[in-house]
């Protein structure tokens, strides 16, 4: 792997545990050798063969891991009408709108098809400075998007979920809900999975075990995926809390909270992640910190859902808690700014919820949380950077980068997102992309509505 | 108008500004700016001691600030984690070049926890080597717990003690403030210690009585030599330092 140096640059980071002490060093010059941080001091001199990035008048700050992307859903969620009155379906637009134009997406699409608008997602998310996502996604999404990940040089941990259909939970014009847990060949769903996982093992595009919410997936078949991701040792991404239709299976069936649920019979642990928890309780919060689970939660979307995620209530609860993009875009630039609105609002305090809080969850916290060196830019680290240019009119002054980069920075300002020491996006434009990108995924969406009005979804 | 200026006092020898500029809150800044923020406190208000540390990301600050001044003007504190001896060496060589300093006024053995205090011996021999070797001016240890500031007085080569004090004995650990205060006590008068305070507003969660609580631990300046508060500003500098004068302006008055 090649030499980079970053000459003359700004550097912001969390580097250390117990303060969440952010830490600036300007003029500074970042060495970077087969993929790591090797050196960063002031006036490195070039190795010979080193390409160099002029970081004057840049800040460079560490690439971005959503720990819940939903990348299709991304897509076609973006349909969903505001003006749409969801309280007869829970007060969420997903079942009503979201999920079932995702069924049939996933029903008609070529692979071909569903690659271009797949591929708008990792863009985006690329282009946006992440340089890794957890994706929750379909069984039939996961070699698509892993593909697109190794094309675009994108760390990913895709979750592709194991439920008792394979579909996600509708309800009909009515309002009725799908009945999602028919029977099913456990064994078999597991088999797969575990071959899925195996095939990936050590590489940059690797495979969890994703397991549906409690309305769509038996017990006995979230038991077996928790063990399955026990001796594969990876991590189980669940989905759960996100919306009060699976509280409500959840009381009627098991009489009580999905956490309790899952928690209770074993399902969850370190290695668990349980994504969504827009309306998990203090609770079942408790009973996740003492499975000692980790949460992710989605700012945007709670927003959109005009909800207000518990963020905070899951830090005071002392989870570690994460954050990512869930059904909405990608940009984790947007998803830093979402949060923080969302956690002043939630606690009602302008101080809560700060710049650098959301900077954590989005950087150095994943690293930490799933053990990888990723997230800081310090030595030793992995060289997962992004660089923005803040010489532009509207970053003066530039005297507080973490808020400057949280509140005002947007994807446009990005000049460079480097993944492991290669450079994968320049001046906006991830490197990975094809011209023919934008033709490709207007073809298959067109074919996408057609079908989705025929059948009624729209 | 009359200038605030801070009183100057001593600590281990060394003319200091009875109040130290905790600098963790500057960290949200750029190191150009914040150097400012620290310099104008220097040169504005006589507050020449800025305590510091690799752990608090305001180390760039501080280093900032020192280029801005003549360095025998400014009295740094910084610490280390160091229990062994190259540990030690490693982590005072890294606070120097942080600081792009050939020294450092004071180090202080770091948050030290109950029971830890023996093990440190390795790297306070390092410290006081290099202090003989003219990298430190001086050793000192910070701690939470009022058992560590009862013994650190005994140990020999510690002189500075650095402790939470504030007067609802927030982020202590395991036991008083009275304990504390004994502790500070026995250090300042018995062992001939000096001695600064940290956390005298508790991070903030003292705020809504600042006066009353700077008050309450001034009570105590038979026991203390220096007053460290955080601040992200010369407001809260200037707010802070008014109160301290004014405080000791009257001790002066009744003891005249």
């Amino acid at each position: 792997m090649k030499t980079l140096l970053i000459q003359n640059t700004t550097k912001a980071t969390f580097f250390n545990d117990g303060y969440n002490a952010v830490n600036f060093l300007q003029d500074v010059d970042i060495l970077i050798r087969d993929g790591i941080i090797e050196k960063i001091d002031y006036g490195i001199p070039v190795p010979e063969g080193a390409e160099v990035i002029d970081g004057t008048g840049k800040l460079v700050f560490p690439g971005m891991t959503n720990c819940w992307s939903q990348s299709l859903l991304s897509r076609v969620a973006r349909v969903i009408a505001e003006d749409w009155n969801y309280s007869r379906f829970d007060d969420t637009p997903l079942y009503a709108r979201a999920y079932p134009i995702v069924n049939i997406a996933l029903d008609v699409l070529s692979d071909e098809a569903l690659s271009a608008i797949l591929e708008l997602s990792v863009y985006e998310a690329v282009r946006s400075g992440t340089t890794m996502t957890l994706e929750y996604c379909t069984e039939r999404e996961l070699p698509i998007y892993l593909a697109l990940c190794k094309k675009y040089d994108l760390r990913t941990i895709a979750f592709p979920m194991i439920c008792n259909t394979g579909r996600y939970p509708e309800v009909d014009a009515w309002g009725n809900y799908t009945d999602c847990l028919q029977k099913t060949d456990e064994a078999a769903k597991v088999s797969r999975l575990k071959k899925m996982i195996e095939a990936q093992q050590k590489t940059d595009q690797c495979v969890g075990v994703g397991v549906g919410s409690v309305e769509t997936t038996d017990l006995s078949l979230m038991k077996k995926a928790a063990d399955l991701a026990c001796e594969m040792d990876t991590f189980m991404m669940g989905q759960i809390n996100v919306t009060k239709r699976e509280r409500t299976f959840c009381e009627e069936r098991y009489h009580t909270t999905p956490a309790a649920v899952m928690i209770n019979q074993g399902i969850c642990g370190s290695h668990a992640i349980l994504a969504g928890n827009l309306l998990s309780d203090h609770e079942e919060r408790q009973q996740i910190r003492q499975a000692e689970t980790n949460a992710v939660i989605a700012a945007q979307q709670s927003l959109l859902d005009a909800r207000i995620t518990p963020f905070i209530g899951f830090l005071i609860d002392d989870v570690t808690t994460m954050c990512g993009s869930g059904r909405c875009s990608p940009n984790m630039m947007k998803e830093m700014y979402a949060l923080t609105l969302s956690g002043k609002v939630e606690s009602g305090l302008r101080h809560q919820m700060a710049a650098h809080d959301a900077f954590y969850a989005s950087t150095v916290g994943p690293g930490k949380m799933l053990g990888i060196n990723t997230g800081q830019v310090e030595e030793g680290f992995m060289a997962d950077l992004v660089i923005i240019d803040v010489s532009k009119p509207q970053h003066i002054p530039f005297t507080m980068p973490v808020a400057e980069i949280v509140y005002a920075a947007d994807a446009s300002d990005i000049t460079h997102v480097i993944r492991r020491g290669k450079t994968i996006c320049k001046d906006g434009v991830p490197l990975g992309a094809e011209e023919s990108l934008k033709e490709r995924a207007t073809k298959a969406f067109e074919y996408l509505w057609d079908e989705v009005r025929k059948r009624g979804a729209i | 108008m009359k200038q605030l200026r801070a009183r100057t006092v001593k600590l281990a020898g060394e003319d200091v500004s009875q109040i130290a500029f905790g600098t963790e809150h500057i960290n949200q800044y750029l190191p150009s700016f914040s150097g400012k923020i620290l310099r104008d406190a220097a040169v504005l208000h006589n507050v020449v001691f800025w305590d510091t540390d690799n752990c608090y990301g305001s180390q760039p600050a501080v280093a900032a600030g020192l280029s801005m001044l003549p360095r025998e003007m400014i009295k740094v504190t910084s610490k280390t984690y160091a229990d062994t001896y190259d540990e030690a060496y490693e982590s005072v060589h890294k606070i120097l070049h942080d600081l792009h300093t050939p020294y450092i006024d004071f180090c202080l053995m770091h948050g030290v926890e109950k029971g830890r205090l023996k093990y440190k011996m390795p790297a306070l021999k390092a410290l006081r080597e290099m202090k003989e070797q003219g990298l430190i001016r001086h050793v000192g240890l910070s701690t939470h717990y009022p058992s560590v500031a009862h013994a650190a007085s005994e140990v020999e080569g510690i002189e500075i003690l650095c402790t939470i004090f504030n007067r609802k004995g927030f982020w202590l650990d395991e036991g008083t403030i009275d304990q504390m205060a004994a502790a500070l006590d026995k250090a300042h008068n018995k062992y001939g210690l000096s001695t600064y305070v940290i956390k005298t507003l508790a991070r903030g969660d003292l705020l809504d009585d600042i006066r009353g609580a700077l008050r309450w631990v001034m009570d105590y300046h038979d026991s203390i030599d220096v007053y460290n508060i955080g601040y992200a500003g010369l407001r809260e500098l200037r707010q802070d330092l008014q109160i301290v004068n004014e405080y000791f302006d009257e001790l002066e008055g009744t003891l005249k």
